[in-house]
């Protein structure tokens, strides 16, 4: 018995995909410092290895979105949050999503780890603007499906107000284990660990960019703010 | 009539699907459809009369999802006995209340995935996955289930976690299925054949596919299954691809289309038959009128030598197998060592070394008489299979640490080994049955090891005699003839030779040999080694525990492949020996040293990064400077360069370690020359803090540390309190350092701190992770919050300098 029927199963080929370069370096720490040619040959040699093995996977549903003040209705759960209401705040419709590059990828890192810490850094940051650049893929493409509206920014459990403990009905919800190879530990981390899971508002009025934008956030002293 | 026995007569039909039979009958999405084997007994078994009478010879309880996980009998919620007493309850009523259908009915006691990922990638324990799945199991075996299907698995070691459960806890059979992708291959990565060698290792009764994919691309993957297996095979496709119409979801494929291609299935060698997600009874019924009068294809014996890892299988008896025997302590001292000190580090980079050299399977051995050997192996098994694909051999005289790891092996190992003594075949045959595996049997006895061909042969018949008493086929056997040293007897070699294509002719099994003993006590022992393994494999060796860093070991398994018409093209040859000339043709540095040199030597190497310059640099350096000099003149001062780069950001994260592993490179040649008294430097211990699985953070600590000469206590990820605690106190330490990197598990952190306060009052606490900030430091009592990898250097230098 699996319940969720609705829920859409996407598979992506790596080859559709370039993880982009600049996000890596962002991610080790470099603002906006070029890396030398031994820092790029080895990012481009992890891009190889880790491009091989990734599996990208999402698992997709569209439901109806009620707001009313501070409580969201998606019809399969409510929860009251300033935060979230804002951010969807006149959207009648969302999307609720997981995305992951997969468990190889992971055990690619790790294995790496044992050989050369150095390699296996630029592995995690590479890892990490890959399922960026995968769910800014999706979006983009999610957002053609809907003419006429726009996507609001990715949220996540953990963002603002929202507790990090509704993971467990996001991917219960997304029957991500069993769609995409998502699940949680008892300590509410996602495995594999380059994994999102969100939440994205669709509407017609006063929608920012779904992509991503330091400008936007108001951590001024994030160590990957460019 | 008993379930098998109905399989071995004909085509055994399964249910459909009943996610949508349950949602028209007013299922709630979101609502947890085990819950309405008690609420709602009616429509449940409304239901699974519907499959009774469009003739399923077997139909699946509700309890896909009843685990204690979420039954814990807490807060209002039912245990799982409850649910699953009740889903069996509906299905004997609806079997004795159907009207037609099948002369034979079976309740299958449905086993679905936890839902949580096995550890060491996500936090779910193998033992507590067992416990998990056998309350179910037990549940279902009292309450009256006839067989047990796990279904809809996608992770080889959950699989393997529900089978042992099931094994252990009823006498029903054991039905698997497992959810493949197109590529065929699970989501954990597994293939068929690897799933097909640890399934049937483990006696399941049937093994199959279900869910996912449709009708046809199962038809494209059954090859692949009846290829390998011997055991019948289970397929239960979806009705085809779901997709989205007005707020319901459809299947593209249709009860004639499904029951046309199943019929294919049948034709095909599918011998138990169903529906998963999409279907109904409907397809159900005009599959069984289609399919009930085929005559069903014989299941055939394949007798394949096989082993598995997590995701791949390799058989024996066609190309030969070659086995590392690297991780292994006999005559190693840095091996010795690093497993005194528990250094997974050094014995995990041992097996992924030799993978690089290209070894099939990994031999693991880690007896050593101080320490705990079946501790020790299922840890580092653990941790192989872990990040390692290659299968492992299991290579220990303790039938402890054997039992246990081969309960842990994430596929089916390789077993090394038993010999022709009874006390030897009772410890490891029954551990074989139990847990399966492809075994290598020793061709001596009680009496010794024989001394002609024809004596050893005979042990090697009475092996496979006493094996079969326990069920255990000879293909499951792999028989070593025994090298023996020419230096002591110069007839050894030509014995060994010659028991070779008795065992493989005369028995039908194959033969593995620990090829360097032939060469003990002679000088440039490879040369002997090398000719004598391609004179055994043109005996028709079939596999090799041997040194894959010896070039001339290499050069014969190459050369052989090539000559005997194994290497098309000779392409596996060519690359071999074009990569061997690269390697001693140039000993250019690697393409990493860009960055201007600011200082020449050791010190210029390590800072920019060249490991192996700095290790030869280092070499010639020991020659007229004292090793403690070098370190504390060249190495470190060069660290501390890179260290104030990393500080002022003009050097960042991959640049400094980049640094450290050539640092780290020149320590290990220094170490080599250093007495063992100098080596160490004082012990920290490092730790992720339980509940959290993310130690890239940690790793980074470690690997500068130990550049600074720390001996690092390094636990891993996950680690409980009291671990931490018992390790400072066991290594006397002085600081802890401790990582984090979610908000729910800084409380992990906070508890592990108050203990270490309690019970190693003296030692002071760093703590580090994303999370984490001065702030929370403080809150939870830490001696020093470490922004990054250097700050913890620097802190422990100020720490050590009191």
């Amino acid at each position: 018995m699996k319940a969720n029927g609705r829920v859409e199963s996407i598979e992506y080929p790596a080859s559709q995909l370039e993880v982009p370069l600049l996000s890596v370096y962002r991610y080790l720490g470099m603002g906006r410092t070029q890396p030398d040619a031994a820092l790029t040959s080895l990012a481009e040699q992890c891009a190889g290895e880790f491009q091989a093995v990734a599996r990208y996977r999402a698992c997709r549903l569209v439901l109806p979105v009620a707001v009313k003040g501070e409580l969201v209705d998606f019809g399969v759960f409510s929860l009251s949050s300033k935060s979230l209401s804002k951010n969807l705040s006149g959207c009648r419709q969302a999307i609720l999503f997981a995305a992951t590059t997969g468990a190889e990828g992971e055990r690619l890192q790790k294995r790496t780890a044992i050989t050369s810490p150095a390699k296996a850094v630029v592995l995690d940051a590479l890892g990490t603007a890959a399922i960026e650049h995968f769910c800014d893929t999706l979006c983009r493409r999610w957002a053609a499906q809907f003419p006429g509206q726009r996507l609001r920014p990715r949220f996540s459990p953990g963002y603002g107000d929202v507790p990090l403990e509704l993971q467990k009905t996001l991917l219960s919800c997304l029957d991500s284990h069993r769609k995409a190879g998502i699940t949680l530990t008892q300590s509410l981390l996602m495995v594999p660990q380059k994994s999102v899971s969100a939440m994205v508002g669709i509407g017609s009025t006063g929608c920012e960019t779904a992509l991503h934008d330091c400008q936007l956030c108001d951590k001024t002293d994030c160590q990957f703010r460019i | 009539m008993n379930v098998l026995d109905c399989i071995g007569q004909g085509i055994f039909f399964l249910d459909g699907g009943t996610g949508t039979l349950l949602q028209e009958r007013g299922l709630a999405p979101g609502e947890l459809p085990e819950l309405w084997n008690l609420s709602h007994p009616g429509e449940i078994t409304a239901v699974g009369k519907a499959y009774y009478e469009a003739g399923s010879h077997a139909v699946c309880t509700n309890t896909f999802g009843a685990n204690a996980l979420k039954f814990d009998g807490n807060e209002g919620r039912p245990t799982v006995e409850a649910v699953v007493t009740a889903a069996v309850s509906c299905l004997q009523t609806a079997r004795s209340s159907a009207v037609g259908g099948q002369a034979h009915k079976f309740i299958a006691l449905d086993v679905g995935p936890l839902g949580r990922l096995m550890a060491p990638l996500g936090d779910l324990a193998f033992e507590e996955a067992v416990e998990l799945f056998a309350q179910v199991i037990r549940a279902g075996a009292k309450a009256g289930a006839d067989l047990v299907l796990i279904e809809t698995m996608n992770d080889c070691y959950e699989t393997k976690a529900a089978v042992l459960a099931a094994k252990e806890n009823c006498d029903l059979p054991v039905f698997v299925s497992n959810v493949y992708d197109e590529n065929g291959q699970l989501m954990s990565g597994a293939s068929p054949e690897a799933m097909v060698a640890m399934l049937e290792g483990l006696r399941a009764d049937v093994i199959g596919l279900n869910c996912s994919l449709g009708p046809r691309q199962m038809l494209e993957l059954l090859p692949r299954f009846t290829a390998c297996s011997s055991t019948p095979l289970l397929v239960k496709p979806n009705a085809g691809l779901p997709r989205p119409e007005q707020g319901h979801t459809v299947f593209d494929v249709g009860p004639e289309e499904f029951t046309q291609v199943m019929e294919e299935m049948v034709g095909r060698g599918a011998r138990v038959v169903g529906g998963c997600c999409g279907t109904t009874p409907e397809y159900i019924r005009e599959l069984v009128a289609a399919a009930s009068g085929i005559a069903p294809l014989p299941v055939t014996q394949k007798s394949r030598s096989v082993i598995s890892s997590y995701t791949r299988a390799i058989s024996f008896g066609k190309a030969p197998v070659l086995i590392g025997e690297r991780i292994n302590p006999t005559g190693k001292k840095r091996f010795k060592e690093a497993l005194r000190a528990r250094d997974m580090g050094y014995v995990l980079k041992e097996g992924l070394d030799q993978q690089e050299q290209g070894v099939h399977v990994l031999d693991v051995n880690v007896g050593l008489p101080e320490i705990d050997e079946p501790a020790m192996l299922v840890d580092c098994v653990r941790e192989l299979q872990g990040v390692c694909d290659l299968p492992l051999q299991l290579d220990t005289s303790n039938p402890m640490a054997m039992e246990r790891a081969m309960r842990i092996y994430n596929g089916k190992p390789m077993v090394n080994s038993v010999n022709g003594s009874a006390e030897s075949m009772d410890a490891v045959f029954p551990l074989v049955k139990k847990y399966g595996g492809l075994v290598v049997c020793l061709t001596l006895d009680e009496g010794g090891i024989p001394e002609t061909a024809e004596d050893r042969f005979a042990v090697a018949k009475r092996i496979a005699r006493r094996a079969a008493e326990y069920g255990i086929g000879v293909h499951d056997l792999i028989f070593d003839p025994l090298a023996l040293t020419i230096s002591s007897d110069s007839a050894a070699a030509q014995v060994t030779l010659d028991t070779i294509p008795l065992i493989r002719e005369g028995l039908g099994a194959c033969c593995s040999l620990g090829v360097s003993n032939i060469s003990f006590g002679l000088p440039h022992r490879d040369f002997i080694t090398a000719t004598f393994f391609t004179m055994a494999l043109s005996r028709g060796l079939d596999a090799a525990i041997l040194n894959p860093y010896s070039t001339e070991m290499m050069k014969a398994y190459h050369s052989y492949l090539a000559l005997a018409g194994m290497d098309p093209n000779c392409s596996s040859y060519i690359a071999f020996a074009q990569n061997l000339t690269v390697e001693t043709a140039s000993s250019a540095p690697a393409a990493l040293g860009q960055r201007p040199p600011s200082r020449e030597g050791l010190q210029g190497a390590i800072i920019r990064g060249l490991q192996e310059d700095a290790a030869h640099l280092a070499r010639e350096a020991l020659a007229t400077i004292e090793p403690l000099t070098l370190i504390n003149e060249q190495i470190v001062p060069a660290l501390d360069v890179v260290g104030q780069g990393f500080e002022n950001k003009t050097v960042f994260l991959p640049q400094l370690l980049m640094s450290a592993e050539a640092a780290k490179a020149a320590f290990e040649v220094v170490r080599e020359a250093m007495p063992a008294t100098q080596g160490s430097g004082p012990a920290v211990v490092l730790a992720t803090v339980k509940g959290d699985i993310h130690d890239i953070g940690k790793n980074i600590v470690k690997a500068l540390m130990e550049n600074y000469g720390y001996r690092v206590i390094d636990l891993g990820r996950d680690v409980p309190a009291q671990r931490v605690a018992q390790a400072a106190l066991d290594h006397d330490v002085r600081l802890v350092g401790l990582s984090a990197l979610m908000t729910t598990t800084v409380p992990a952190m906070a508890q592990t701190i108050a203990l270490l306060r309690q019970q190693c009052p003296g030692c002071k606490v760093v703590v580090g992770g994303a999370v984490l900030t001065q702030e929370y430091a403080d809150q939870i009592g830490a001696d020093r919050y470490a922004k990054n990898a250097m700050e913890t250097v620097r802190y422990a230098g100020l720490v050590f300098a009191r």
